[in-house]
């Protein structure tokens, strides 16, 4: 018995942080549906008590990853712990936790414990899949963050588009989860194993077309999540119909969920040049086509959720053409969690000021909403402008340092090819710079809604804290790009 | 002595907060900061530069152009701590980059210019802006650290960062308190500088991770541009690998965006229309040669194979061809603001074609050019804004004739300096224009003639700006707008000293000269051996000849 429990110890020690928060979102829907309703007065009560006991779930799972001792070169059979998993938790934690402090008021309080324990279980798939060394692992740990995500959406949905932007959502996810499985299936038959460094051991040098019909389609099953183009075609409807704290939850969750599969699957903490092969055009090939269509498409968005659907198409691109690059070069996958990591700021930090915006019966959707902010709430229109300006790229922003990672890494590769998708993913940079720029000048132009009944309300607001600190974590980022 | 390159960035970056913390008490004390910030910093400026000066005296005898790099600051600030780790590259490994700073004759002389002209855009704004002037006036000083910061920048990526964080402050001064089409120009300009720009970041990454694939991973703009001429000495013409050239072409497009070269000057007569003058002015005369600045610092130390095959005959014909387009369409303006806009197009063709003379005397000239340049653009501009304030909108035509007898010290300024700028002999644009000239004839008389024809016809477009506008009798439906003073004291006398300036340099410009001859004549010599590798260069003494007659 007392072997048992050490084994299992052993086991799970790389991965404890993903437990507690697996227990953790469990006991959140357990206690959701068994505390009684009358203990809890107002709506704001039950706001304030289940987003606090999910940030506190948040809390502990990170003193866990601090104070826990783990063997670094750990390599326990389904779950290893190298610097993927440990900067996949921390990316983790971090963006829980804003998404909870910027999600506080606009959850809906008659299933805020749903709400949370789901978002408290996507979580804990994410830290799984960052943590996988198995087949099985990695796939669970998808299906552990796609099933609470359809729950999201259906609480969310009050009116036909929320309805429409859940079925979309759940239909082509399942799809995509069907490719990927028949991927992985493949990849088995190859290795005869679901050990990932196995299976990696055997994909270098393979050319057969075993081995390319199955990465193909893990690379669909992928593209799906991470909205890469042509999977794309969805985020934009999906974003639009669902509320705000979704938005910022799809637009970081399922594309940290792709990246961390595809760096699961193919390389690790370093990776392998010798297993560019057929793994690399393909790659880049998505990676143009999604930073094209993001960003032309961007252009003519006026709807702000469809806008962030497609910055987030478009920032999946710059992922993508880094990972090829990383993936060409044989170097570290750590450009693109920085990447990731400032991404997820600037994502949350937009959406967290637009919930801060929402006033009684009235969003702010599109961009001449936002006219003037500054004018009139001049904290959250500076976070806002931060957010747009790390998004750009502009120095005195994490977004600078990441893009220049990514510049780096694809120019470190010294290819041909590699060169000429550098330039082209500067012309993105310039093209998304364009539509980002629509929106930070409006923040500073004179006019737009100065209604008298929008006083700036006294009362303490999360989403503002959120944005503020997004804000804050982005500068500081700038100045401290090692913590990046 | 070297602490002085960061508190001259730090003091108008940290500085600007000083005037939005002091405007909560009164708009009068806002003020006060803002103008004793500025004054703080051109007074280290100046002092840095006179001791870029000593430091050159002592220096200047014994001196070995073969092993000397290229760029070789006489003040360094190379501080441990100033690195960044960014864990790329191969394995686990981390590319460390180190920035550092440092001041050379060019760099120095161009952060008092700039100094100079924030103080007088500032002193002309604190007349005219009183809409969010607080922040005007951080915006300002912010604009003035970053630009400060490009100017001493000595590694490749603090000087790109110092490049970049231009830009946002200058976004907004466009926008916030220019016309009506004000945020379409600071999009546009926006837009347009980023395209220049992120190309470029990829060029100075590329060009690093190309010339340290060898040793180590270094940014240092002066351990690169060592590493190179040191190449050129051993290679000569196959320094620079062919593979590379994509580098050169991405720094072309980058730097020549900033400096309107060309066919992409298209974003800056709309820019300076919508623009509120006195930030035409900075624009005009400061943020322009940031593109011209960085050819000098990166372009033509760091790939002088390129700059001599291609550059050369690109930008010096570019140049000329600025030069005289330039003159026509500001003859072919009604507008004064376009006038200008182009007259100063124009201008600057004179500073890249005596750049891309790559010969020493045309260095020379050219950054001395860009000095007297910036002094009479921003002079001009400001005069400009101060009439347009007075008067309402300006343009040739007989509505607006007979300034002079309303504004008459603000048109005897306007004529002085509209003089200075077409060249008049005695005054500071001539040398600058005789010596880029003088550089690009030992490349190509053809062009020599062209860039002189070009200057002709400055002199045609300034004297019917004076004979339009200032000249004639007043016509009474256009009175003036306002009834203040013509000119403040404080106006008055940077006008006059930067009047003096202008006169002091036309006379004698061995006062300035020797700043700049050592930074030509290094820069020089790696264009000298390639073109004649078998001479041996001791003519360092030749770019000081008095050229004023």
């Amino acid at each position: 018995m007392v072997d048992l429990s050490e084994q299992l110890g052993a086991m799970m020690n790389p991965i404890a942080p993903a437990a507690v928060m697996l227990v953790g979102g469990c006991v959140l829907l357990v206690s959701g549906a068994i505390a009684p309703k009358h203990w809890f007065k107002s709506t704001a009560a039950r706001q304030n008590v289940w987003s606090l006991a999910c940030l506190l779930l948040i809390g502990i799972a990170a003193l866990v990853r601090l104070y826990l001792v783990r063997d670094p070169i750990s390599r326990h059979g389904l779950f290893v712990w190298d610097s993927v998993s440990d900067s996949a938790e921390f990316l983790v934690l971090l963006s829980g936790a804003l998404l909870v402090l910027g999600g506080w008021r606009h959850v809906a309080a008659n299933n805020a414990a749903e709400h949370y324990g789901c978002l408290s279980l996507v979580l804990s798939g994410l830290m799984f899949a960052g943590g996988a060394n198995d087949l099985t692992v990695l796939f669970l740990a998808l299906e552990l963050i796609s099933i609470p995500t359809y729950i999201l959406l259906a609480l969310a949905a009050t009116d036909n588009r929320g309805w429409e932007a859940m079925l979309k959502y759940f239909t082509l996810s399942a799809f995509a989860s069907c490719f990927f499985l028949l991927g992985l299936s493949y990849l088995f038959g190859i290795a005869g194993t679901t050990e990932l460094s196995v299976i990696q051991a055997r994909l270098i040098g393979q050319q057969d077309l075993l081995a390319l019909v199955a990465v193909m389609l893990v690379l669909c099953g992928v593209a799906f999540r991470i909205t890469a183009a042509p999977f794309h075609f969805y985020a934009s409807d999906v974003f639009a119909g669902t509320n705000l704290n979704l938005v910022a939850m799809l637009a970081v969750v399922p594309k940290l969920a792709g990246i961390l599969t595809l760096v699961r699957l193919f390389g690790g903490d370093v990776f392998d040049s010798r297993m560019t092969g057929f793994l690399m055009w393909p790659l880049l090939g998505l990676a143009t086509l999604t930073m094209f269509i993001g960003n032309i498409m961007a252009f003519v968005q006026t709807e702000l959720k469809r806008l962030i659907a497609h910055s987030s198409i478009a920032n999946s691109g710059y992922l993508l053409l880094g990972l090829a690059a990383i993936l060409a070069g044989g170097m570290s996958s750590k450009p693109l969690f920085s990447y990731l990591l400032a991404y997820s700021a600037m994502t949350i930090g937009i959406v967290a000021v637009l919930v801060s915006l929402q006033k009684a019966n009235q969003n702010v959707e599109r961009i001449e909403d936002l006219q003037g902010l500054v004018f009139r709430r001049p904290w959250t229109a500076f976070a806002l402008a931060i957010s747009l300006t790390s998004f750009i790229g502009l120095p005195l922003t994490a977004g600078f340092w990441a893009k220049l990672q990514l510049f780096l890494a694809t120019i470190a590769t010294d290819r041909v090819e590699f060169r000429i998708m550098a330039i082209l993913m500067a012309a993105n940079a310039v093209l998304g710079a364009v539509y980002y720029l629509r929106i930070l000048s409006k923040l500073f132009e004179h006019g737009g809604d100065s209604s008298p009944g929008e006083s700036r309300s006294s009362s303490w607001n999360p989403a503002v804290i959120c944005a503020l600190s997004c804000a804050a974590l982005t500068v500081f980022w700038f100045f401290f790009p090692s913590q990046l | 002595m070297a602490h002085f390159l960061w508190i001259l960035i730090a003091l108008p970056m940290v500085g600007g907060f000083l005037p939005l913390l002091a405007a909560r008490h009164s708009a009068g004390l806002a003020r006060f900061h803002a103008l004793s910030i500025a004054v703080l910093t051109l007074a280290t400026s100046v002092v840095l530069m006179v001791l870029v000066w000593q430091a050159d005296k002592s220096l200047s005898i014994a001196r070995d152009s073969h092993t000397q790099s290229t760029i070789d600051p006489l003040l360094r600030w190379k501080p441990d701590w100033f690195q960044v780790a960014i864990p790329t590259g191969r394995g686990d490994s981390q590319i460390n980059l180190h920035c550092e700073l440092g001041a050379d004759g060019l760099g120095s002389s161009m952060c008092v210019l700039t100094a100079l002209i924030t103080l007088g855009v500032m002193l002309v704004a604190t007349r005219q802006i009183e809409y969010l002037a607080a922040w005007h006036f951080a915006l300002l000083l912010w604009t003035e650290g970053a630009m400060l910061g490009v100017f001493l920048a000595m590694d490749l990526i603090s000087f790109y960062v110092f490049f970049e964080a231009t830009l946002l402050p200058l976004f907004l001064l466009i926008g916030l308190w220019g016309g009506s089409q004000s945020w379409v120009a600071a999009r546009q300009f926006l837009i347009f500088t980023i395209a220049g720009s992120i190309p470029l970041v990829v060029a100075l990454l590329g060009y690093a991770a190309a010339h340290s694939s060898a040793g180590e991973f270094t940014i240092s703009i002066p351990e690169l541009s060592q590493a190179m001429s040191l190449r050129v000495t051993e290679l000569g013409m196959f320094a620079e690998s062919p593979s590379q050239q994509w580098i050169f072409w991405l720094v072309v497009f980058g730097f020549g965006i900033k400096m309107a070269i060309l066919p992409v000057h298209t974003w800056l007569p709309g820019t300076y229309l919508a623009a509120h003058p006195t930030t035409a002015a900075l624009l005009a005369a400061v943020v322009v040669k940031l593109g011209i600045f960085g050819f000098f610092r990166v372009g033509l130390p760091l790939m002088p194979i390129t700059c001599l095959e291609f550059g050369r005959p690109l930008l010096a014909g570019l140049g000329t061809l600025a030069i005289v387009y330039g003159a026509f369409a500001a003859l072919s303006q009604r507008r004064l603001i376009l006038v200008l806009a182009y007259a100063s197009l124009s201008h600057v063709g004179f500073i890249a074609v005596g750049m891309f003379s790559l010969h020493e005397i045309g260095l020379a000239g050219s950054m001395m050019q860009m000095i007297n340049h910036g002094l009479t653009t921003s002079a001009m501009f400001l005069i400009y804004a101060i009439l347009v304030s007075r008067h309402g909108e300006l343009a040739i035509d007989h509505k607006y004739q007979g300034l002079a007898s309303q504004s008459p010290r603000l048109a005897t300024l306007l004529i002085f300096f509209t003089l200075a700028g077409t060249g008049l002999p005695g005054l500071n644009n001539f040398v600058g224009e005789l010596l880029t000239m003088i550089g690009i004839s030992h490349y190509s008389f053809f062009l020599t003639a062209i860039g002189a024809t070009g200057g002709l016809l400055g002199a045609w477009y300034a004297l019917k700006v004076v004979q339009h506008v200032m000249m004639g009798k007043a016509s009474g439906e256009k009175s003036m707008t306002k009834s203040s003073p013509e000119l403040s004291a404080a106006e008055t006398g940077w006008l006059l000293t930067i009047a003096m300036i202008c006169c002091l340099l036309g006379v004698r410009p061995m006062t300035i000269m020797p700043v700049f001859s050592r930074d030509a004549a290094a820069i020089a010599a790696v264009y000298r051996q390639l073109e004649d590798p078998h001479s041996v260069e001791n003519a360092g003494e030749s770019t000081t000849k008095d050229d004023n007659g």
